[in-house]
């Protein structure tokens, strides 16, 4: 199976399954946020617009590396190979912020309940890209 | 070949609207400095950041 996508398409792809993550990330999260002790600060319209809007770029990014790193990853499934790619980009962004929370303690901190919330989500846009490229060009 | 050039292609098609949008971006940079533009974007995605497990304040 080979994907066969240009990247205008690969674009427009990733832009709408990350939006779409994006607005199911925002649901899950005003859900669990009492679990993960976390206070939102943003009004529910605000923060409809910033996941959907942080969703549709990291769908793009994730798609395009996922794209890129295809045909080098093990296995035939799109989705393990999204959800692959999605926790190494993840993995990479959460390594930068703990070191933010090294270098500044005062202003950053790692809370490990977010961490799991964040892993769970990053499985989820993986999972999510991957079956939207199964379902598009592919040959 | 052909798909070499077609890269190319793609890639020329592309270039003027990143410079463009690096140039726009810098600008803004200049007019507001960047002290001002990263506490705003901090804001804006303060709880986007937390929902995935990123530190913060």
């Amino acid at each position: 199976m080979e994907l066969n996508m240009d990247w205008k398409e690969s674009i427009k792809t990733g832009a709408i399954a990350g939006a779409l993550w994006g607005g199911l990330s925002f649901f899950i999260t005003r859900f669990s946020r009492g679990l993960l002790d976390l206070h939102l600060e943003g009004t529910i319209l605000q923060d409809v617009a910033t996941f959907i809007f942080a969703g549709g770029v990291f769908g793009i990014v994730y798609l395009g590396i996922l794209m890129a790193l295809e045909k080098k990853l093990p296995g035939d499934s799109l989705i393990v190979k999204g959800i692959m790619v999605s926790l190494f980009i993840w993995g990479i962004l959460l390594l930068a912020g703990i070191a933010y929370a090294h270098f500044d303690p005062g202003r950053y901190h790692v809370a490990f309940g977010q961490v799991i919330h964040g892993f769970i989500l990053t499985i989820l846009l993986g999972g999510i890209l991957g079956a939207f490229i199964g379902k598009r060009k592919v040959s | 070949m052909e798909k070499v050039q077609n890269k190319v292609d793609v890639f020329r098609g592309i270039l003027p609207a990143i410079i463009l949008t690096f140039l726009a971006i810098t600008m803004i940079l200049i007019a507001y400095g960047p002290e001002t533009i990263s506490p705003v974007l901090h804001d804006i995605f303060h709880d986007f950041r937390h929902a995935i497990g990123i530190p913060c304040h």
